[in-house]
């Protein structure tokens, strides 16, 4: 007997690589909310019914880590909905779940396309999948692989057994180097906006706003201020195990401090404003610091109890330093349109 | 690694006469915080522990309990802001959608 054609029912590959979109995804937050691939069942190379089953989030950065790792090799992934976020985040904030995977296995028929029962997670994805909860649910047992998808072809080849080492997360310089665009773009852009608004009342004279006037003004706050973003999410990040202490408030503190005193000792409209150096000496560190705070959020190690204590003694001083900046601001403005 | 934050503050707790030692919570553990031994698991490292969730979210047998969350500083400014509280907060990694969780 001659069996007939099988229909082509083979889920489709997962999307080729994409160098440009892995960059632009670290520089460009509306590009990055939009680097996604649909869920649902995909595969690498020509996987049968006994390949493994890996399970990822559909954001395409993941994707893609999962795509390089596993090249050369023939396995079914399941791709979750997670929002185009990333695997730890998702998991944290609850899309990489138990009911998600359950409903990807549905909607995906995995049950029928492979003979085994396994599915192999990404550690990180443990504080958002409970795996009894999904054998009960689903009948398939979880695996949770290593953390890095680069050491899946070891974990495979090596019995599904994970070292140690592939279950410790780090946090490397290059790691660190990679996330600070993303720190430095929303700064910048709060940034810009406060410096048009003090160039404009800056520039304000009885006959209208003076360009030259404007910029005679605020080029040392403009210097203040973009040393502010480089103490603030350029140097943390990049210095994090060197700057002294453990709260990141206070680290950002620090390198802002060092920042200010750099403003005022080498910008000599600063030094002999008497307003103008307090200005940047309150605000310069503030700022830095509030920079380094948010960079918790994209840490590997940060505990929310942990943030939370700080933010119990930082923002109170965020909120009075503010304050005093502007108390200050307005006082060098001020003076500038009085001797100007 | 070398980095690391605030000491004392971890709201982990391991009630040691429910584990089994099944190992679960060392296998999941992204910072080495357990140890299996004597058939038991043990916190070794309790300032390491960045409350995840991802020991207690996989305990079979309840043995662990910690108040877990995302360590964001933006997440839980946008909560006081919004909301009134820190714990209620989101950002950017919560996804274009934010309808909440799904478990």
């Amino acid at each position: 007997m001659i069996a007939s054609p099988k229909c082509d029912t083979a889920a489709p590959h997962l999307p080729p690589l994409n160098f440009m979109g892995d960059v632009l995804c670290r520089v460009s937050d509306k590009f990055r909310m939009k680097y996604s691939i649909k869920p649902g069942l995909y595969r690498i190379g020509n996987p049968s019914q006994e390949s493994n089953v890996l399970v990822t989030a559909n954001y395409r950065l993941t994707c893609n880590h999962v795509r390089k790792a596993m090249e050369n090799r023939n396995v079914h992934v399941l791709v979750l909905n997670t929002r185009g976020i990333n695997v730890w985040c998702a998991a944290g904030k609850g899309t990489f779940c138990t009911a998600e995977i359950v409903r990807q296995l549905t909607a995906s028929d995995l049950g029928s396309k492979v003979s085994h029962r396994t599915l192999i997670l990404p550690q990180l994805s443990a504080s958002g999948v409970n795996a009894s909860k999904l054998h009960k649910a689903s009948g398939f047992t979880i695996k949770f692989g290593p953390i890095r998808a680069s050491d899946i072809p070891a974990y495979l080849d090596n019995n599904f057994s994970a070292t140690p080492d592939m279950r410790r997360v780090r946090f490397s310089i290059v790691d660190r180097a990679k996330l600070v665009p993303m720190e430095a773009v929303p700064a910048l852009k709060t940034l810009g906006v406060f410096l048009l608004i003090a160039a404009i009342l800056f520039g304000i004279t009885r006959t209208g706003i003076i360009f030259k006037q404007a910029l005679a003004g605020v080029w040392p706050i403009v210097v203040a201020g973009l040393t502010s973003v480089f103490t603030g999410s350029g140097l943390p990040p990049l210095l994090l195990p060197f700057i002294p202490g453990r709260a990141f408030s206070f680290k950002g503190f620090c390198t802002g401090l060092i920042g200010a005193v750099a403003v005022f000792l080498f910008l000599q409209p600063v030094r002999t404003d008497v307003f103008l150096a307090a200005f940047c000496l309150v605000a310069m560190p503030a700022f830095s610091s509030y920079q380094a705070f948010l960079f918790t959020g994209s840490t590997t190690f940060t505990s929310p109890s942990g943030v939370k204590a700080e933010l119990k003694i930082a923002l109170p001083l965020y909120l009075a330093g503010a304050g005093i900046s502007l108390v200050l601001f307005a006082a060098a403005l001020y003076r500038f349109w009085r001797f100007s | 690694m070398n980095q690391f934050y605030l000491r004392g503050v971890s709201t982990l707790k391991l009630a040691s006469e429910k584990c089994t030692g099944c190992g679960r919570c060392v296998e999941v553990c992204p910072h080495g915080v357990f140890d299996i031994n004597d058939r038991r698991a043990h916190i070794i490292a309790l300032d390491n522990c960045m409350e995840c969730g991802a020991c207690s979210q996989n305990c079979a047998f309840g043995a662990l309990s910690v108040k877990s969350g995302v360590g964001c500083a933006t997440a839980m400014i946008n909560g006081i802001l919004t909301k009134g509280d820190p714990d209620l907060g989101t950002c950017d990694c919560s996804g274009a959608v934010s309808s909440g969780t799904c478990c």
